[in-house]
């Protein structure tokens, strides 16, 4: 859907992006995560052509964006950073206004149709000006999906909403997901992402560091499962029994809860089960742990972190 | 960086500023007359012939095509005269003429080579009635000696009037006493006849070159005769030609003919207040490119960026009568007549417009006419009236054609109703808008309450 | 050849799109209705002025009574419409409504064709306006409209699009609306700020002897005013209405051609220009 190659945009002081090679599939949702300045917002504004890149190759259906700029940008919608909005029109007038420069069928029941959808039917004469922040976002998803795109782009889409606006703008992803839209994310809540992304893609400093799916991606920062396990009682021989065990990394007892690293390459949880259970011990309870896609995220973005910074040049 | 080329910009133009005043200053103040060359010139301005002069600093010369003008290099002294913002020439000091061969040049090529001959100007009509009269060589020097022999004539005319006056005023003098007066004496028939003005104007015998040239732009060059080319002397020179010739006239209203307005230009129309006559004195005119024509006039007068076109009186004439049509109805003539112009005794200072009429006196002597003009009264019922000449050939003449509109009368409040449209328009358009966002609001609002 | 007309149809629709929806937002706003209502007040001073003139002086030749009341009104108004759009250009790309424009289907050549139209259309309608309002005077006074008026309406659609086009190339290459605001201010305020200088230097007699700045100066300033005249509207209009009253026709027609191709040059530019500068903030 969405393929670049060494995509690159230098100013005259900064180098914004630099090498960015990507790839999103048909009908997936993919995650664009990345600190401040990062380059996140320039490689969207190449997407969509508000940039020239430097240097690089981009397509988006795969057409070049030059030769079939109406075409590519009809199948799109865009949900920006900051909700913009004529100030002198209605919501339903703006609303009309994008239906009749996408050239949508039946524009009226469209617009209808998906204004009572998010629930802002009874406001639809208003100034977008009068609305609060989360009507604002409701509203700029409804333009962006007025025509019905095969791709979406969203920029920081529930950024500054309450838990319930979050909560609406996840289930419109879900629905355009479940229609099969492909959808472009770029957002700093990465639970939401984590919720939401079947591949997601780390920038830093202008560079992708990473593409890969959440487990996928786990995995390169920390190959270890995490697993907690609750007993009845802590027998003396405990924790010479654990240390014996060759795929235990490290372990932890905190009162009747024992943390345990083990060696990802394989599942060896029975074997750590039954050396506990060895000793005397009840297990009551056991819980295996992943790495959050936070710890993922700022592992990768850690400046210290280089040589995982390193790979991710590779 | 930008601030550098600002700061360097607003250096800049500072800096010319500042050396445009000081030179200005400088020019201002100096009054020490120089010895320079210039080109005096008795330029034809299509009616008169104006004599000026071209200065170092004015670089380019202008004549009219197809004419001849007198070009005369001469080396007078200069000085800056700030009130007029020009150089004056001081000819009373130092008058001097320059000995050369006027070399003229077009596309690089010399065309011309001209020698200095005697010339004299003529107005043999009266300077103020135009056609004048160049003569050149030899003919110069006999037509003033005409001119001269004439004048001196009219000198001993004149002298020999007074004379009889003097002698008939007093034979009528002593008759009175002797009371011996009989109609045989009556002043009107008797007294000495004065003889009849001597308008003939002419100019002295000068000296300089006559140029005639066909429409374009030329160099000219005074050459001496050592071969150099005299300091000073290289000049652009740019001839030209009338662009339309027409005719023009001088509007007299009947209650303000101490005031009368020109209309020179054939598409202007002339509006005029109903109830009223107006008297339409028609005369010849030419358009000229109006840069080149002031400049011909007054070669240091200031350049102006957007020169147009400029229509120049060249004279009266006697015309046939004054067409009155309206669209294509021809409605009637107005004949070509003489006026005179009456006070009305007392000391209500009136006057009375006149047909003149011969044989009517004033004073000693007969009156003549004031002016002559088409009369016309103007009623409410002229609307856009159209005024033209037509030539002996029933033709009509080129650039006579003028409009009149007669204005009503109307109230002071009339004329600000149209300017209501755009206000009606617009709060027509923003109220309905309002009004319906209005509407929409309350409806959402009331819906909330309800629910 | 099939792509290219896909691509037109396309651009067309994005012009007409842009087009309809600024017209709506400039007759919804006050300010144009000011604008008209006051250029018709004025006018209407003006011709109260020469009627006044030619009842106290009983008579008054001019080329057309309605010729430089009207001038007024839709140059005042003209200058209006460009300096709108100077505003509205910059005002949408520094709120990012320019950018939330080219999400969608328009690129640079319909942002700007659409805005153009907008404005000529506002302009057209006006003109219309003003038209209704010079006959309505014309038959209060009973004084005929004559030919050359309405061959000047005709020129001024002419010069009134080459000056709303001056005003998007200005908007499309400022960065914010401050800067845009100066420039056009800056453009008209100098084109008639050049004229007095020349007019101030041409006073000056130049000395012959020396180099003298004044010299430079007034060759300089002459330079700026040929090109102001070859490029100001206003000389445009001016000029146009000179030649029709001569006659001289093909004068006339040049110079509506040299409105046009100026007009065109500074749209392409705008596009460029745009282009250059970014549709973001």
């Amino acid at each position: 859907m969405i393929q670049t190659r060494n995509l690159t945009k230098t100013y005259p002081e900064v180098e914004a992006v630099k090498d960015v090679t990507l790839n999103v599939r048909k009908g997936e949702v993919y995650g664009f995560l990345g600190p401040n300045g990062a380059g996140k917002s320039t490689t969207i504004a190449m997407l969509l052509g508000l940039e020239k890149p430097t240097s690089g190759e981009l397509s988006l259906f795969g057409y070049h964006l030059d030769r079939n700029y109406f075409d590519i940008k009809s199948a799109i919608g865009v949900v920006g950073e900051r909700p913009f909005f004529f100030d002198e029109m209605t919501a339903w007038e703006f609303l009309e206004f994008h239906a009749d420069l996408y050239m949508v069928e039946s524009k009226i029941h469209r617009i209808w149709q998906l204004l009572e959808h998010v629930g802002l039917s009874d406001y639809a004469h208003m100034r977008p000006s009068d609305y609060s922040r989360g009507m604002r976002q409701k509203l700029s998803f409804v333009r962006a999906l007025l025509h019905s795109p095969d791709l979406l782009i969203l920029d920081e889409p529930v950024s500054g909403l309450d838990p319930h606006g979050i909560r609406q703008i996840r289930e419109l992803i879900e629905e355009q997901k479940k229609a099969g839209t492909t959808i472009f994310i770029s957002s700093h809540v990465l639970s939401e992402i984590e919720r939401t992304a079947d591949r997601i893609a780390i920038m830093h400093k202008g560079r992708l560091l990473v593409e890969d799916d959440l487990d996928g991606l786990r995995y390169s920062v920390d190959q270890s499962t995490h697993v907690q396990i609750e007993v009845t009682r802590i027998p003396d021989a405990l924790s010479d029994a654990l240390s014996a065990v060759p795929h235990v990394k490290e372990y932890c007892i905190q009162g009747l809860q024992i943390e345990i690293s083990l060696d990802g390459t394989a599942d060896y949880r029975a074997e750590v089960s039954s050396v506990i259970t060895a000793t005397g011990t009840t297990i009551i309870g056991m819980q295996t742990r992943k790495a959050s896609l936070e710890e993922t995220f700022m592992t990768f973005t850690d400046e210290n972190v280089v040589g995982i910074s390193q790979a991710g040049e590779t | 960086m930008r601030k550098i080329i600002g700061a360097l910009l607003v250096l800049g133009i500072c800096s010319v500023i500042c050396g445009a005043a000081v030179g200005m200053v400088y020019a201002q103040s100096s009054d020490e007359k120089r010895e320079e060359f210039v080109y005096g010139v008795n330029a034809f301005n299509g009616s008169l012939y104006h004599g000026t002069f071209y200065p170092p600093s004015v670089d380019t010369l202008y004549l009219l095509a197809d004419e001849i003008n007198i070009v005369s290099p001469r080396k007078t002294l200069l000085y800056y005269w700030p009130v007029t913002n020009e150089y004056k020439a001081d000819w009373d000091t130092l008058s001097e003429n320059v000995e050369g061969v006027l070399e003229i040049i077009s596309q690089g090529q010399m065309i011309a080579s001209l020698q200095p001959k005697d010339y004299v100007i003529q107005y043999p009509k009266g300077i103020t009635r135009g056609d004048p009269q160049i003569f050149l060589g030899d003919d110069a020097q006999t037509k003033y000696e005409q001119w001269s022999d004439e004048l001196q004539a009219y000198r001993f005319a004149v002298a020999a009037y007074y004379e009889a006056s003097r002698i008939f005023t007093v034979t009528l003098d002593d008759k009175i006493e002797a009371g011996t007066i009989t109609s045989a004496d009556d002043v009107l028939v008797s007294a000495p006849d004065r003889p009849a003005e001597f308008v003939y104007s002419s100019t002295k015998v000068y000296r300089g070159m006559p140029v005639t040239l066909s429409s374009g732009n030329y160099e000219i060059r005074l050459r001496n005769g050592e071969g150099e080319i005299v300091e000073n002397s290289v000049k652009k020179l740019v001839v030209f030609q009338r662009d339309r010739v027409g005719v023009g006239y001088t509007v007299i209203p009947e209650d303000k003919w101490t005031t009368p307005e020109d209309t020179q230009r054939p598409d202007e129309i002339v509006y005029v207040r109903s109830n009223n006559v107006l008297y339409l004195e028609p005369y010849f005119e030419s358009e000229y490119n109006e840069q080149y024509f002031v400049h011909l006039e007054a070669p240091q007068a200031p350049r102006f960026g957007n020169a147009g076109w400029l229509w120049v009186k060249e004279g009266k004439f006697v015309p046939n009568d004054l067409q009155i049509s309206r669209g294509k109805m021809w409605l009637r003539a107005v004949s070509f007549e003489d006026y005179m112009v009456r006070q009305i005794p007392g000391k209500a200072l009136g006057y009375e417009i006149l047909e003149w009429q011969e044989g009517i006196s004033q004073g000693m002597r007969e009156r003549s006419p004031d002016f002559s003009a088409f009369r016309l009264v103007v009623d409410h019922q002229i609307q856009d009236i159209a005024l033209y000449l037509v030539g002996d050939n029933d033709v009509a003449v080129g650039g006579s054609s003028r409009t009149l509109d007669a204005v009503r009368e109307f109230g002071s409040g009339e004329l600000w109703l149209p300017a209501l449209l755009p206000v009606a328009v617009g709060l027509a358009i923003v109220g309905t808008r309002r009004y319906s966002l209005r509407r929409y609001r309350a409806v959402i609002t009331e819906a909330s309450t309800e629910q | 050849m099939m792509m290219t007309a896909v691509k037109s149809a396309e651009r067309i629709r994005a012009v007409v799109t842009i087009h309809k929806r600024d017209m709506r937002l400039a007759l919804f706003g006050p300010a144009l209705h000011v604008v008209t209502t006051l250029s018709i007040l004025i006018a209407v001073v003006i011709i109260r002025n020469y009627l006044n003139y030619i009842k106290a002086n009983g008579i008054y030749p001019m080329p057309d009574l309605f010729s430089f009341p009207f001038r007024w009104a839709i140059i005042a108004t003209g200058v209006y419409l460009a300096f709108s759009t100077v505003v509205t250009i910059s005002r949408e790309r520094e709120s990012g409504t320019m950018e939330l424009l080219f999400y969608g289907p328009v690129d640079h050549v319909s942002y700007v064709f659409g805005k153009y139209m907008a404005q000529v259309t506002l302009y057209l309608m006006i003109l219309a306006l003003y038209t209704v309002c010079f006959l309505t005077l014309s038959w209060m006074a009973r004084i005929q409209l004559s030919a050359s008026f309405f061959i000047m309406i005709l020129l001024s659609v002419f010069t009134g699009s080459y000056l709303i086009a001056i005003g998007i190339f200005v908007s499309s290459v400022s960065r914010s609306v401050r800067n845009a605001t100066l420039v056009f201010l800056g453009i008209v305020m100098g084109a008639l700020l050049i004229q007095g200088i020349q007019s101030w230097l041409s006073n000056i007699a130049p000395e012959s002897d020396y180099y003298n700045p004044v010299l430079l100066l007034q060759q300089v300033v002459s330079w700026i005013q040929v090109t102001l005249t070859w490029l100001s509207p206003f000389s445009y209009l001016n000029h146009g209405v000179d030649e029709m009253l001569r006659g001289n026709m093909k004068a006339f027609v040049g110079t509506i051609a040299l409105a046009i191709s100026f007009c065109l040059i500074f749209l392409a530019s705008s596009v460029l220009g745009l282009k250059f500068r970014g549709v973001r903030q």
